[in-house]
């Protein structure tokens, strides 16, 4: 059971062979798709956020999206509450970036491309925004997943250490150390308050 | 040595504390002057709330893609994945039948071994007749025949199967 009190009753790894996939010979995705829309509304761009910062690229962030959406509306999600669908679509998503950081390393390419590869957008940021972007860049993936989880998401450790594969006992020393590593930068650039 | 987190009873009110968007109340401040470790805490939850912020003012601004079309492409994907579950075993049949076909070539060379050393042994086109004769004589006919007769057989069967499961 999560911290706030629900069961995670779906435990297949979204990732395993077939698991994204209903029955043989159903032909229909798991919610119509007027739910589907609402749900999008409602979780979106919490997802999009999400993705941004740990890819570290908009675009890139675009294409998970509907990756991690795709593989959420073809999973066997019946019977889930809301909150935990929320969970799943995030550990779907989860997933998809750890696979894109077993392909290749994109710390380095979060770093050059941030914000370049966000020239088209229509409203250009602020330097303040870069220079957050920058230093959340800096940290390494997981630790990014990591302090998103924990501190935006609210996520509690087992659900942490469920979307990122990781044991439950670790995640306390693994996001002290991307705290402390985050608490450095912040020091070093001058940006903690 | 693995460094060990340190714990202090007052994280969770550090932490909501500097995610709540208010001053923190005396008590905390007087506990923040004493703990270097919720200091830590304190500033990483507040940088961490404006960061969540400014992503999210970025979200907001951001046209995401469209649902609708995220929707069918889930159709799409699905109704590929039904297909390639039912034509499964088609395809390792078709390996299967792959395999049968190559067995069914070396039997026959094996049973026609005996007629096919004689063109080896044969060092000119006119002495290869006797060969060719013993070749189509009956016993070494019929083998033919029938080895030819299972084959074609086997690929009626299959092509035949193909179009049934293609209807």
């Amino acid at each position: 059971m999560s911290s706030d009190g629900y069961v995670i009753r779906h435990t297949a790894d979204p990732h395993a062979p077939g698991s994204a996939s209903t029955e043989a010979g159903a032909d229909v995705v798991s919610m119509d798709e007027h739910a589907f829309q609402a749900f999008y509304r409602a979780h979106g761009r919490a997802l999009w956020s999400y993705l941004c910062r740990i890819l570290g690229n908009p675009a890139q962030a675009d294409d998970a999206l509907q990756e991690a959406f795709c593989k959420f509306l073809v999973a066997p999600i019946g019977g889930l509450g809301e909150s935990e669908q929320r969970a799943y679509l995030f550990r779907i998503a989860t997933n998809l970036v750890i696979d894109q950081w077993r392909k290749r390393s994109r710390e380095q390419q979060a770093l050059e491309q941030w914000p370049t590869a966000d020239r088209a957008e229509k409203n250009q940021p602020s330097a303040a925004s870069i220079d957050m972007s920058r230093t959340f860049a800096e940290l390494k993936p997981r630790e990014r997943a990591l302090l998103w989880l924990a501190y935006v998401e609210g996520s509690a450790h087992d659900e942490i250490a469920q979307s990122l594969g990781l044991k439950p006992k670790s995640i306390r020393v693994l996001l002290f150390r991307a705290r402390r590593r985050l608490a450095a930068l912040l020091e070093k650039k001058g940006l903690r308050a | 040595m693995i460094m060990q987190p340190p714990h202090c009873t007052h994280d969770a009110d550090v932490r909501r504390a500097a995610t709540s968007g208010h001053p923190p109340d005396p008590a905390i401040l007087a506990h923040l002057a004493d703990c270097a470790d919720c200091r830590e805490t304190f500033a990483v939850a507040g940088w961490m709330l404006h960061l969540s912020a400014d992503t999210g003012r970025m979200a907001s601004e951001r046209d995401l893609p469209d649902p609708a079309r995220i929707w069918w492409r889930a159709r799409l994907l699905q109704r590929w994945e039904a297909e390639t579950r039912a034509t499964a075993p088609l395809d390792v049949m078709q390996r299967v039948e792959i395999l049968g076909g190559f067995i069914a070539l070396v039997v026959l060379i094996l049973t026609l071994l005996p007629e096919l050393r004689g063109f080896g042994a044969a060092s000119d086109g006119a002495s290869w007749w006797p060969a060719v004769a013993r070749l189509l004589a009956p016993s070494g006919l019929t083998t033919l025949i029938i080895s030819s007769v299972l084959l074609l057989g086997l690929m009626a069967a299959v092509t035949i199967r193909q179009l049934l499961v293609e209807d």
